[in-house]
């Protein structure tokens, strides 16, 4: 296995898959559903659709976010949202009738061929975790038969995350189709399936699945965390095609190849055979690790306790993996098409931080090239030219730094807030610039009224006489305002 | 006789090209008086991006530009801007080299005003208040604050005559939370 192909920097950490081993759960759909109004990167989204409104399953809440089944909207407001912070979000919140096997949705269109809009309607986002829209990521893409290589993501490297594992080993057919699909309408000169060496059971699916199609290949790569990030996988790729390395400013857009998870692939078929997007597989790891096919909008304590793995007292639930997952506060917040993970533990202590001894062993595991020892340095004082010098804006997050560092510094968590409090001085910034705007306009038409005297305006006549009682009126509610 | 004459004409050469140098330094000197003006406009403009630009007083001036003219000529500490907050005084420290004699307690929340029309009597007095003229109105017409051009400046507050004006904190918004957990 050493001599397959690895990414640059990474850890090669410990296989934890859960629940591979069990049936897929399909968990039935709640009367309730919540959709969070929150889009690529936190960016707040309008709602489509008002309160008492009836939809069908699969019409669309908001831009990238599909109703999971028929029903009506009895609420747009704040409701608890999975996020680190614990604030609540703007959500709209469906009641629909409960059904037990939520296995499709009832609505379905018949099968077309797969185009922007029909992505966009579908309001399909990436399933590996970030959510991009799918349909802006490959409106980029300039044309069919410009297309170098179709990427579909398998990697899925990070401990505690299985789910696409799952989804090759009980829907392979399924995945290829979608895959079918995309080459289809996409006409990429290669395809090729980016997988982890050490999932030999769904590699084993996947060869039974594609066969007989000599035109996708697949990929075995040594399994180092994180080789499923996108960056980082397409430049491994682009290196062992002899081709220059992906630079900083680019995106895999830019040297033609597209690079979509391997959920987003299946849900992309799914979609051609005219199917709203509903559910998705999450692992989930608790009493009784599973996978379990849940509805977009379920709530996560509901999901923990269909699948018998409600927390108990003192434990901490946590959603994504192990390295770029984080602890939620409100376990009633609702499943989104980006929940890949769940998972039930008791809560870890925290190591005291020494200083830092300048070991590099940071440097050596960053799998962007990144100097996490300076970043770290940069992040402490707040130096903002510091820190765009060493690139904090392609920090991934991933962790390894966080791993191997001897001193046990919590470098990410610096990384996280240093990019933070950027972006909130960015956005005052902002405020600051449309401030000053504003009071350059309003000077200039004070100078303007100086040389030019206004206009007298025509007296105004009131529809009745203003009495003199009626201003003492006034001014009375106003010391009585005052008094209180 | 040549010994002398030999003195002179030396001395006259070095006085003419010394006077040709005179000329071109004088020359480059009355350049140098208009782009030290300039230089000093660069220099405010500097100060002045760092400053939150809500033209508010309390810094004890009347607008954000004296204040950066204050702060240039040194007589005025970088702590002094309240809706700056932590991130005004860390740029001006690092601008200028200065340290902060004392830090904020709070940072203040953002606010906007909020006219209550039930008790606004259409005086007009608030609207040449406003630095960012948000408010829109005339006399004896209804009265309203354009909320997003409001920096909660508080300078409308005072020359109301009924008190309808209130400061309101602002809900956070999802793009103000940080951390986007896939970053």
């Amino acid at each position: 296995m050493n001599t397959l192909p690895r990414i640059q920097g990474g850890l090669a950490l410990k296989r934890h898959k859960p629940g591979l081993n069990t049936p897929v759960v399909n968990l039935s759909r709640p009367r309730t559903l919540v959709f969070p109004l929150i889009g690529y990167g936190g960016t707040a989204l309008q709602p489509r659709v008002r309160v008492g409104q009836t939809l069908n399953c699969g019409e669309l809440l908001a831009d990238g976010i599909a109703a999971s089944a028929s029903g009506r909207v009895s609420a747009v407001e704040a409701r608890p949202y999975a996020h680190p912070s614990g604030t609540w979000m703007p959500s709209v919140v469906l009641e629909c009738q409960p059904c037990v096997t939520a296995n499709t949705c009832e609505s379905s269109s018949k099968p077309s061929a797969l185009n922007l809009d029909l992505l966009r309607d579908a309001g399909l986002t990436g399933h590996g975790g970030a959510g991009f829209s799918t349909a802006a990521k490959l409106a980029r893409h300039a044309a069919p038969s410009q297309c170098q290589g179709l990427i579909i993501n398998a990697a899925e490297c990070e401990p505690g995350i299985a789910c696409d594992e799952a989804l090759l080993m009980h829907f392979a057919d399924e995945v290829i189709a979608g895959i079918d699909a995309l080459i289809d309408w996409l006409q990429p000169q290669q395809t090729l399936i980016a997988i982890e060496a050490d999932k030999h059971e769904a590699i084993k699916c996947l060869h039974d699945a594609i066969a007989n199609k000599q035109y996708i290949r697949l990929q075995r790569l040594q399994p180092i965390y994180p080789s499923g990030a996108e960056r980082p996988l397409v430049d491994l790729l682009l290196r062992l095609e002899g081709q220059p390395r992906l630079r900083r400013d680019e995106t895999p857009l830019d040297r033609n190849r597209i690079c979509l998870n391997l959920a987003t692939a299946h849900a992309a078929g799914r979609i051609a055979r005219g199917h709203a997007i509903t559910h998705r597989l999450i692992t989930i790891y608790g009493d009784r690790p599973c996978h379990a096919r849940v509805a977009f909008g379920t709530a996560i304590e509901t999901v923990l306790a269909d699948t018998g793995n409600s927390p108990r007292a003192g434990d901490r639930v946590r959603v994504g993996g192990a390295l770029s997952g984080y602890d939620l506060a409100d376990i009633s917040a609702p499943v989104t098409a980006q929940t890949n993970a769940l998972s039930v533990h008791t809560a870890p202590s925290v190591q005291p931080s020494r200083p830092c001894i300048r070991c590099g062993d940071c440097i050596s595991v960053c799998p962007v090239g990144l100097q996490p020892q300076q970043l770290y340095a940069y992040a402490r004082s707040a130096d903002d030219k510091g820190l765009d010098r060493q690139g904090l804006d392609h920090c991934l997050a991933c962790g390894c730094c966080d791993i191997v560092c001897p001193s046990e510094i919590a470098l990410t968590a610096s990384f996280r807030h240093a990019r933070s409090r950027r972006h909130a001085d960015r956005l005052s910034d902002r405020d600051a610039q449309l401030a000053n705007t504003l009071h350059d306009r309003h000077q200039a038409r004070l100078e303007r009224e100086q040389t030019r005297p206004t206009r007298q305006t025509r007296p105004t006549t009131p529809s009745e006489p203003i009495a003199a009682d009626g201003i003492a009126a006034a001014l009375e509610r106003a010391r009585a305002r005052r008094k209180s | 006789m040549s010994t002398l004459f030999t003195v002179l004409t030396l001395a006259a050469g070095t006085a003419a090209v010394l006077y040709v140098i005179g000329l071109a330094l004088g020359r480059f000197s009355r350049r140098s008086a208009d782009s030290e003006q300039a230089l000093r406009e660069d220099l405010l403009d500097q100060i002045e991006d760092c400053l939150p630009r809500t033209q508010c007083a309390q810094c004890g001036y009347p607008g954000c530009r004296p204040y950066a003219e204050a702060l240039l000529e040194n007589r005025i500490g970088i702590d002094q801007c309240p809706p700056g907050g932590q991130l005004t005084i860390s740029r001006l420290a690092q601008l200028l080299g200065r340290q902060a004699s004392a830090s904020l307690a709070t940072e203040p929340p953002r606010q906007v005003a909020v006219i209550d029309e039930a008790n606004c009597i259409g005086c007009a007095l608030c609207l040449p208040a406003c630095p960012t003229d948000a408010i829109v109105g005339a006399h004896r017409f209804m009265h309203t604050v354009i909320a997003a051009d409001c920096t909660g400046c508080e300078l409308c507050l005072a020359p109301c005559p009924v008190d309808c004006i209130d400061l309101v904190a602002l809900a956070s918004s999802p793009e103000r939370i940080g951390w986007s957990a896939t970053s």
